[in-house]
This record gives C-alpha cells, structure tokens and sequence, in this order.
C-alpha cells in the first residue's frame, strides 16, 4: 500500500512527463568571447573552465547545451540568455535538432 | 579619447569619454530605446469589451509581434522554439519584459552621458551598460549585414569613403568599450 504523499505522487509524474528539455545556445558572430563566458559563468554560476568549454563548444559546433531540466526551467534560462543578447532555444531532449 | 574601462585595486569600475562619444553614445542608446520600446497597444474600446465584443488580451498583433518586423527586433527578441507556432507563443509571453528591461538599462546608460568624461560605474550600472552595450552591437550588426566571420573581415577591410565605413568605426568603438568593460568586470 502506498503512502506517498499525493503531491509527490504528482510532482513525480509531472517531472516524468515533462522532462527532460534542454537549452541550446547558437553560435554568431557578434556576441564576443569574452561576453557568452562572462554570461555563463554570471547567470549559470558555472567555474571558469566549464563556460570556456561550453562557449568553444557553441563557436565550433554552431550550438550547444547550456542546462536541462523542466520545460518551464528552460524556458526561463532561454528567456534569461535572451537578456543577454545570446539566441537560445528551447527543445525536448528526446526531439532534439 | 576613450581610455576604455579598468578595474581600480580598490574594485571601482571607471573609465573616460570625451564628449564627441559621450554625444555618440547618446545617439545609439536614444535610437536603441526607440526601437525597443514597447509598442502602444491600442487602446481597447471600453464599450466593446463590456459588451464583449473585445477582449482585454493584449493580442500578438498588438505586440508587433507578426507584421513586417525591424529585422533588428529579430535579432534583440530571437525565437525560442523552432517551431513557428511555439515561438509565437513564447514570445508573447516573454517579449514584452525584455523590451522593459531593455529600456530600464538604456535608462541607466543614458543618465550617465552628461556628468563629464570620468564614468564610475557601480555593480548594477555596470550591468546595465555591458547589455546596453551588447544590444546596440546586435542591432549595428544587422545594419552591417555581419552574419558571419567572413562579413567582420570584409568591414575590417573597408576604408574612409566606403558605404559602411563609418556604422563600422561605430560598431568597432561599441566592441571596444565592450570589450574593456568584460574585462574590467571579470577582473
């Protein structure tokens, strides 16, 4: 017999549901180096290291994965890079392009 | 002439700009703000929504969402989704507080164009004049047509007399004082 919380029960099936979406920044040319790190490592609170490799992962792939989670998440972390200046985009992992 | 900014050992951020750029500067944010500001819905007919006639949604046309659109506005307020139909729809609901905040940090840039060349930027003005600054790069860019690495070099190669000389020397300057202020508050 089960005695979880029925709000968990939700929340768990929600997640399910509504996961996992991703976040992709695209490359361009005029946004600087120096500034998609400085955002990253601003907004995300990522290290250093991690927002050079991801910024080198968007200028030599064109674009890439900056955070995942739930799709009201990543749309406020693509709506944040877009206060930024940087073109994100919001996609369902399992229908990534 | 622009010394750019620097970090000071005490953690101030400042730098100098002569009047003929402060007066630039001016111009650009003045023009971004023009184009970012929200558009003026139009007023609905109270008459009309109490009979129920019209509603009080502020629609996607009313945003300027779907007319022929400043290819710049594209370019501040990019689609979230590639599907058309979900960009639309993030965008109506995420357009409008962006050209806000746009306007707010434009607001903060301008306000610190008349006390002379010495600029001291607090944490939030700082803020509010890198995006400030990035925004008005977007929106020259698209004026330039850069829509690659190959377009940057073409401008860098132009000279005085060219068609784009000048935007180009503007856009240079906006990277530079861009580019320092990262730097200052990286630092």
């Amino acid at each position: 017999m089960s005695v979880m919380p029925e709000e968990i029960v939700e929340e768990a099936a929600e997640t399910a549901l509504d996961g996992p979406w991703v976040c992709l920044v695209w490359d361009d040319p005029v946004n600087l180096m120096s500034y998609v790190v400085f955002v990253f490592k601003q907004y995300f609170g990522y290290s250093q290291e991690k927002a050079e490799a991801l910024m080198l992962a968007v200028h030599n792939e064109g674009k890439a994965v900056v955070s995942a989670g739930g799709r009201d998440e990543m749309e406020r972390d693509a709506t944040a890079m877009h206060s930024y200046g940087l073109w994100a985009t919001v996609h369902n992992d399992g229908a990534n392009t | 002439m622009a010394s750019g900014f620097r970090r000071s050992l005490t953690g101030r951020i400042s730098g100098r700009l002569d009047a003929v750029e402060r007066g630039l500067l001016r111009t650009l944010v003045e023009q971004l703000t023009e184009l970012v500001a929200p558009p003026q819905a139009p007023a609905a007919d109270p008459l009309a929504v109490e009979l129920g006639l019209e509603d009080l949604d502020t629609s996607a046309s009313d945003l300027g969402l779907l007319e022929d659109r400043d290819p710049v506005l594209d370019r501040l307020f990019p689609p979230g989704y590639s599907d058309p139909a979900e960009a639309l729809e993030f965008r109506r609901f995420t357009e409008l507080s962006l050209r806000q905040q746009k306007v707010a940090s434009a607001a903060i840039v301008h306000g610190m164009l008349d006390d002379g060349d010495k600029i001291t930027l607090n944490p939030g003005e700082a803020q509010a004049w890198l995006t400030t600054l990035n925004d008005i790069r977007l929106a020259l860019s698209v004026r330039l047509g850069i829509e690659s690495a190959a377009d940057q070099e073409r401008l860098q190669a132009l000279t005085e007399g060219d068609d784009l000389f000048e935007l180009f020397t503007v856009y240079d300057f906006c990277t530079y004082l861009q580019d320092s202020l990262i730097r200052a508050m990286s630092g």
